[in-house]
């Protein structure tokens, strides 16, 4: 009987469980919670107003540098620029409050504000930046003091200012790029180093066009270039220093042998080239204040294009030790070289990034040349470009973007620096006096 | 009648001449020529405007100057000379890179809006409270009425009281002064108006769970007389179990933070992932804030959109934190952007969506 009764009892519990409207669900007791996966990959809006000027005297570096500010923001791919036609709210001082809803009316999602001050004869910059829809500033506000002249700087340092407080990550606006200047016929070419900004501004020559000159590099502190001449007849490596344009040859290397594709240790003090002998091109070390080198590799094949880790523990170089043009990793000391690169095609130049994560290197596959970056370990392989012609890529600062060659094919054709994103977005070419290659990217000037 | 007719005529004649000339040859003085000046027309609120005192305004607020410029030690640029256009070799010029802006200070930042929260103190002197003067003399008044602080107002019509009360003088406050004391010669006294917005109400603090009150204790019933004694029926099992079920279910506490309304629809999830998701820009994250993982907790209104202030960094995992804190603010941009007109939540959940923790992942969304 109670057997029996229990189970009635039970039963009818469980139908009523189910079916009694009174007992609310209990599904959710917490926050609700959802998992966001799937996002977009646009350029961030943002509003740059012209520049407050102070002073009459100050009016046209204002415009100005408004205008660098957002021709580095807009040059990264990473953000839009809102003209300033449709812009609702107008800044007409610095210090006056922010009108939110008007920039987010138009969908500004950054503001910068600013304003330019002379004073004897000094530039004051001064700026802040606005998160629109958070209605908060991103950082402090600053200010940059130097001379009129340097206003471009200026700018580039407002820029990469903005550009790091949104992405994360250094800018690389204030920066240089050496690279050879290329002049006159394809079978007569005049080559030149010459240096400017990293956006094609204030162009100057290092060298005459007497001597061919290659392979340019920067020092890790930007104050030196090592490159590669054929001032003496024969290549030769070369050390120039970017204040007085003085330069020497690294070492003095026997008649008939050749030194080329140097290029620094991380810490500056050093500098690794190839070297032929013999026939035979292997990689070795030098210190920059004179010294013996110290020979790297050994093997009869060519090895060439060194770069090191950041950490300068390893390194990076090519080698056709196996029949075809190949990356291989070792540690920096010397040691068994390990080969990263296992596609198929020939890969070379390789350059570490400034961060260590990824290796940039050259391709040549199917009649085609490609930029790429690959992880350390030779694996993520990425194709960036594609072209008839692309090699040589340098590294920005930030390890986000690389320059690179790109020659155009045919009779005519002519060698013009590009940038791109290692997403393989944001594909331009860099405004350039005339025809450029083999650029290399300083590190941040400030 | 030949000569009436020739005196009207001349006589007509003559007036049409004084009307014609009369008034030019006999005018003894020019007229006054007119001085045109320019009016403008005022509004009520306009004139009020001007009539008013000058209040500093929000706008006016600055919390701190920005710090002056100081020189810069920065080296003077070396001269650079002109890059020569022609291939011809040459001597180098000067590469001196450009002289580099040093960053010297910061700037606080700009003073918000009126009636955002956190104002700065407001460090505008307050104006004195005006002197009024009075447009016109006032007339003298029939008696000397004594300044007093306190008005006293006049008896009324004196009756003849038993006892004798003293008669208290005529006395008002002070009205009007002989001389404007700017605020510059005497102290401020208090703010006219609120130095700083009044900062919102707190949202108020979720109710603790009430414990559901157990059911008091019923009275006994008053005796009934006692029935008859009969053969007590068989008690159906059924209904005795139906009745303990209600009794467990009916007196089974509801849990503490238990939701009201129907739970959202897996449509509705949907929906409103989907609208976060086509506001969350990670193509300008760094590739380490690409790597991390952050959940941002925030509140809800009733109209479905996010409560300013409420958006916060719950946890992240995958980057550092100033990875994570780039990767949050991305997300407080997609919460923000694409709630701004509401998410369109059904009203009648709104307990369940009431708070709101979202899980933003990159994952997927690496170097695409």
């Amino acid at each position: 009987m109670l057997t029996r009764r229990s189970l009635i009892r039970s039963t009818a519990a469980l139908t009523l469980a189910s079916s009694l409207p009174l007992v609310p669900a209990r599904a959710q007791t917490g926050p609700l919670r959802l998992e966001i996966t799937e996002g977009v990959i646009e350029p961030l809006p943002f509003a740059v107003p012209r520049f407050i000027a102070r002073n009459g005297g100050a009016a046209d570096a204002a415009a100005d540098i408004t205008r660098v500010i957002a021709a580095d923001l807009r040059g990264t791919g990473l953000f839009r620029q809102i003209p300033e036609s449709a812009h609702i709210s107008s800044v007409t001082a610095f210090d006056a409050p922010v009108q939110y809803n008007d920039w987010q009316a138009i969908n500004a999602q950054a503001l910068i504000v600013g304003e330019v001050e002379e004073s004897g004869g000094r530039l004051i910059v001064r700026f802040r930046l606005f998160d629109v829809f958070s209605q908060q500033p991103l950082g402090e506000g600053l200010q940059f003091v130097g001379p009129r002249e340097g206003w471009r700087r200026m700018a580039h340092n407002v820029a990469d200012q903005v550009y790091e407080r949104i992405t994360g990550e250094g800018g690389y606006f204030d920066t240089r790029v050496v690279f050879i200047h290329e002049e006159g016929p394809k079978n007569a070419r005049l080559k030149r180093l010459a240096i400017m900004d990293y956006d094609g501004a204030n162009v100057q020559f290092l060298t005459d066009s007497r001597s061919l000159v290659l392979a340019p590099r920067f020092s890790p502190t930007g104050d030196r270039i090592i490159y590669t001449s054929y001032e003496s007849g024969q290549p030769r490596v070369y050390l120039m220093d970017v204040a007085t344009v003085t330069r020497r040859p690294l070492e003095a290397i026997s008649a008939g042998d050749m030194s080329f594709s140097p290029r620094f240790t991380p810490d500056g003090g050093s500098v690794v080239f190839s070297m032929a002998q013999g026939g035979n091109t292997d990689i070795f070390r030098v210190s920059v204040g004179g010294g013996a080198r110290t020979q790297l590799t050994s093997a009869p094949s060519i090895e060439t294009a060194p770069s090191f880790s950041p950490d300068g523990s390893q390194m990076v170089f090519e080698s056709d030790r196996t029949g075809g043009q190949q990356i291989y990793v070792m540690p920096a000391g010397g040691g068994e070289p390990q080969r990263i690169s296992r596609g198929t095609g020939r890969y070379g130049t390789p350059v570490w990034s400034p961060r260590g994560d990824y290796i940039a290197f050259t391709k040549q596959e199917a009649g085609r040349f490609h930029i790429g970056v690959m992880r350390t370990n030779g694996s993520e392989e990425r194709l960036l470009t594609a072209s008839f012609l692309d090699e040589g890529p340098t590294w920005a600062p930030n390890g986000r973007v690389l320059m690179f060659t790109r020659e155009t094919a045919g009779a005519d054709g002519a060698p013009a620096v590009y940038s791109v994103d290692i997403s393989g977005r944001n594909l331009q070419r860099v405004a350039t006096p005339g025809m450029a290659s083999d650029p290399s990217w300083s590190p941040r000037l400030t | 009648m030949r000569r009436s007719l020739y005196a009207s005529t001349a006589l007509h004649a003559v007036a049409l001449v004084w009307v014609a000339f009369g008034d030019a040859v006999l005018r003894d003085s020019p007229e006054p020529e007119f001085e045109v000046t320019g009016v403008t027309l005022l509004s009520t609120a306009e004139f009020e405007a001007l009539t008013t005192a000058v209040e500093p305004t929000p706008v006016a607020v600055q919390t701190s100057p920005a710090p002056a410029p100081r020189p810069a030690p920065t080296p003077e640029p070396d001269p650079e000379p002109a890059p020569p256009p022609e291939p011809e070799p040459e001597p180098a010029p000067q590469p001196e890179p450009m002289p580099p802006g040093e960053v010297t200070d910061t700037i606080a930042p700009p003073a918000p809006l009126s009636g955002a929260p956190d104002l700065p103190p407001d460090t505008t002197p307050t104006p004195r409270a005006a002197d009024r003067i009075a447009p016109v003399p006032t007339p003298a008044p029939e008696e000397d009425v004594a300044v007093a602080p306190e008005a006293t107002p006049e008896t009324a019509d004196p009756q003849p009281a038993e006892t004798p009360v003293e008669q208290e003088e005529v006395a008002a406050p002070e009205e009007a002064t002989t001389e404007i004391v700017t605020e510059a010669e005497t102290p401020s006294g208090g703010p006219l108006g609120p130095i700083a917005s009044i900062r919102p109400p707190t949202r108020p603090a979720r109710p603790e769970p009430v414990e559901t009150a157990a059911p008091a204790p019923q009275p006994d019933p008053a005796p009934a007389p006692e029935p008859e004694p009969e053969p007590a029926p068989e008690p159906d099992p059924l209904a005795a179990a139906i009745a303990s079920a209600v009794a467990d279910a009916v007196t089974d506490p509801a849990p503490p933070a238990q939701p009201s309304g129907p739970p959202l629809t897996s449509a509705a999830r949907e929906g409103f992932r989907v609208a976060v998701s086509a506001c969350w820009n990670v193509g300008s994250l760094s590739n380490e804030a690409q790597r991390t993982t952050v959940v941002v907790g925030f509140d809800m209104s009733r109209e479905g959109r996010p409560v300013d202030g409420t958006l916060r960094l719950v946890s992240y995992e995958g980057g550092s934190q100033s990875a994570a804190q780039q990767a949050f603010e991305a997300a407080r941009r997609a919460i923000l952007r694409c709630g701004a007109n509401g998410y369109g939540l059904p009203a009648e959940s709104y307990d369940h969506w009431r708070q709101v923790e979202l899980v933003f992942n990159p994952e997927g969304m690496r170097l695409r």
